[in-house]
């Protein structure tokens, strides 16, 4: 009886000891290594270290010179070195509580070492013991801080996102399944494939820092993704500098699992053998090479300000005439937006019933619908309800216009003139306002529109009170 | 006895208290350590310091043809004639729409089989990329080519002989994906590149007529094509040398691949090489 009653206690007891045990954390990995490890354990043991070494772990995060990320560093000079200790003239601010970071002598000469921490009144660096063979700099020596921000990333990043979008950013967080499977809700981010949907870029480039702050500062409207506008800027800065050093440490662990592919599919030991000796010896520190400096060009691109999508044309000013073309361009078979949309824009359209194949894979799906690249069912936006994931200024719309949304099947309409575009945007910033396209009341409540769910009727210019944001002529 | 257990309990709680301030290590509020790690310590001994490679002398001809053991079966009519449902007006409106991922034609010849070189051997010359653009159209709501080699780079014309809109949705490993609209009836064709070579064909779709899809491979030289449908290919101005080809069908295995990834030839100068394959249908998943 006594035992039962104080059962709780010891449970807790027992949980929290057995939650301390493991404390080497770990970016879980892709799930199909272990396919690989069953065809080669040398091949999977060279996968896992080479991103071990170049990327670390949560705990121990490696800042690798060759990729395109801004770490965050301090620059200054030695004053004086003794002990482990030393007296250093900094640039700029470090941020506070430094410590932790890598500090990287002249061009790094005598190796790095490790900071325990930071001064700014003695302005005192403490080094982390270091071995007999270490030398300290002379005096004079310049000497970089490096990594205070994706430090802080990590640290925003493990108490706000990793929920969702997992330690290693691959979209398998605690909380993910709930939401998976959810009629409407987009699964978390998995940033693994550097494909991101909601970007200011032009077709077929990566997002932006300046993007994926937008999203994290803003949230995703209509999704689970929630704002973060609370979050000092500074913070904002090193979680998105902390998703691109996940997603750049994903891609790479994606592509070499790709390069390693045919060894994973060879079915005797026979056929393994020469694939083995071809991909897992040179093969593969080329593959590696390739991977990294093809994803931190696609990256760095991004950042390219000619890859931004910028409309040269003027926002046609919004009022009948223009709603109409766009109107009549939204439900007309030669750019088919009806197709997926809807004619009323309701997100029904006829499309959906059709089963889609994943043409990477070559599986067909087992419901009728569209999937996104990540194999999740995405609904096409219901303009009706003037929600919009990328954003609602008519600028994000005819971004997302002109490069459709990235990894789903909605494609850009680059090929139509830069003013039929902002008539579409026109036409959709229309639809959500109530009284210019009074509702049926025999609409078809959902799936197949073909029959049921006819066009919406012309707007009409005597339409009063139609909210039109700016002034009709 | 109680008191035992009420005390046990009390020191219970505060282990979780202590563990809950001190944390476990490796929690979200601890400071990760940061390691530096320089880009030129892995480049030592790489790619960099070549070896200067003998230009290969002169070029021959590869030529052969691809063929299926067995009986070939019958293709799969997709849509048929007149009885698409939607844009019933262009697509299948005067042809039916056949299943293309096995195409066999005259003499057991099998279509759409990309034969190329990974990459260009050492010391060949490459030539220059065309400056003639490749096309890439639509009839009927059927992708013409079903597959094509491009050079990396090479301008694209996606061009459409139909009045419905398509969207063109590339799928490519190494290049910028690319997924636009193509307008109705565009003659004059939208504008793709790709600038990266790939390793493989990639599949390209149109997401808005679910059946529609073709096979693009873009290479960084000329020394690649597709087997025409009787199952025949020929690539010209190859480098007169010992060479491994790969060859790639999209149902090779039931979910695309290689048929072939190691096809050795040798190609001497001003002479053809002929090489015939024949796969089996198990060869295709079947």
């Amino acid at each position: 009886m006594s035992i039962r009653r104080h059962l709780l206690p010891y449970l807790v007891l027992v949980l929290m000891v057995a939650g301390c045990a493991d404390q080497s954390a770990k970016f879980s990995s892709d799930r199909r290594i272990e396919e690989l490890e069953s065809a080669s354990t040398d091949a999977a043991n060279n996968l896992t270290t080479t991103l071990l070494e170049h990327f670390g772990t949560p705990n121990r995060l490696v800042s690798w010179s060759a990729l395109p990320i801004d770490y965050g560093t301090v620059s200054g000079t030695v004053l004086s070195a003794s002990g482990d200790q030393l007296r250093l003239s900094l640039e700029t601010k470090p941020p506070a509580g430094l410590a932790n970071v890598a500090v990287v002598f002249g061009e790094n000469n005598p190796g790095p070492r490790l900071a325990v921490s930071y001064d700014s009144d003695s302005r005192m660096l403490t080094l982390a013991p270091g071995t007999k063979s270490d030398t300290l700099p002379p005096p004079g020596t310049r000497v970089r801080l490096i990594g205070h921000r994706l430090q802080q990333g990590r640290q925003s990043f493990m108490q706000h996102c990793m929920h969702c979008h997992g330690v290693a950013g691959d979209g398998f967080g605690p909380t993910a399944r709930y939401i998976r499977n959810h009629k409407f809700n987009p699964m978390p981010r998995d940033f693994r494939r550097g494909l991101f949907k909601f970007t200011s870029t032009k077709d077929g480039i990566y997002a932006s820092r300046d993007d994926l702050k937008r999203t994290v500062k803003l949230g995703l409207s209509g999704t689970y993704m929630p704002s973060f506008l609370l979050l000092s800027d500074a913070e904002l800065d090193a979680v998105v500098e902390y998703v691109r050093f996940l997603a750049i440490r994903g891609e790479t662990e994606r592509r070499l699992l790709a390069h390693f592919q045919p060894l994973i599919d060879a079915k005797t030991p026979q056929d393994r053998q020469p694939l083995e000796q071809e991909l897992n010896g040179a093969g593969f520190t080329e593959a590696f090479n390739d991977a990294v400096s093809l994803v931190a060009e696609n990256w760095q691109a991004a950042e390219e300000s000619d890859n931004v999508v910028l409309p040269t044309v003027a926002r046609v000013p919004d009022g009948f005439e223009s709603r109409k073309k766009g109107r009549d361009l939204f439900i007309g078979t030669k750019i088919n937006c009806a197709k997926c949309h809807g004619p009323r824009g309701r997100g029904n359209g006829s499309f959906l019933n059709e089963i889609q194949e994943n043409p990477e894979t070559k599986k067909k799906y087992s419901e009728p619908g569209l999937f996104d690249n990540w194999e999740n069912k995405v609904s096409p936006r219901d303009l009706t309800a003037g929600i919009y994931r990328g954003g609602r200024r008519p600028l994000d719309l005819f971004r997302r216009v002109t490069t459709g949304v990235k990894g789903t099947p909605m494609p850009g309409f680059a090929a139509l003139k830069e003013e039929d575009r902002w008539h579409i945007v026109n036409y959709i910033l229309s639809i959500p306002i109530a009284g210019v396209f009074p509702e049926k009341k025999h609409d078809h409540p959902d799936g197949d529109d073909h029959k049921a769910d006819k066009p919406a009727p012309a707007p009409t210019k005597s339409t009063k009170g139609s909210g039109s944001p700016s002034k009709d002529k | 006895m109680s008191i035992t257990s009420r005390s046990l309990a009390t020191f219970a709680l505060a282990c979780c208290g202590l563990g809950l301030v001190a944390g476990c290590g490796g929690g979200a509020s601890a400071k990760p350590e940061i390691v530096y790690k320089s880009s030129g310590s892995d480049q030592a001994g790489g790619n960099g310091s070549a070896v200067p490679v003998a230009a290969i002398d002169g070029t021959g001809t590869f030529t052969g043809t691809v063929q299926l053991t067995g009986t070939a079966p019958p293709p799969d009519v997709i849509v048929a004639k007149g009885t698409a449902k939607r844009d019933g007006e262009v697509c299948a409106a005067t042809v039916a729409i056949v299943d293309q991922s096995l195409e066999i034609g005259e003499s057991n010849g099998i279509a759409n089989i990309f034969i190329f070189l990974d990459k260009a051997p050492p010391g060949a010359q490459v030539p220059a990329v065309p400056t003639e653009p490749a096309v890439f159209d639509q009839k009927g709501c059927v992708f013409i080519p079903h597959a094509m080699v491009t050079r990396t780079n090479q301008q694209v014309l996606v061009k459409s002989g139909d009045a419905i809109g398509h969207n063109t949705h590339t799928y490519p490993k190494r290049s910028r994906v690319f997924n636009q609209l193509i307008q109705a009836n565009d003659r004059k064709g939208f504008k793709l590149k790709y600038n990266r070579a790939e390793r493989e064909p990639f599949p390209v779709k149109c997401d808005m007529h679910s059946w529609m899809q073709a096979y693009h491979l873009a290479i960084d030289h000329p020394w690649g094509t597709t087997t025409n449908a009787k199952g025949e290919f020929k690539i010209e101005g190859v480098p007169a040398t010992s060479l491994t080809f790969r060859v790639w069908h999209e149902r090779a295995g039931g979910k695309g691949g290689f048929l072939e990834r190691a096809l050795k030839i040798t190609v001497k100068k001003d002479e053809t090489v002929t090489q015939d394959l024949k796969f089996a249908l198990s060869d295709f998943g079947q």
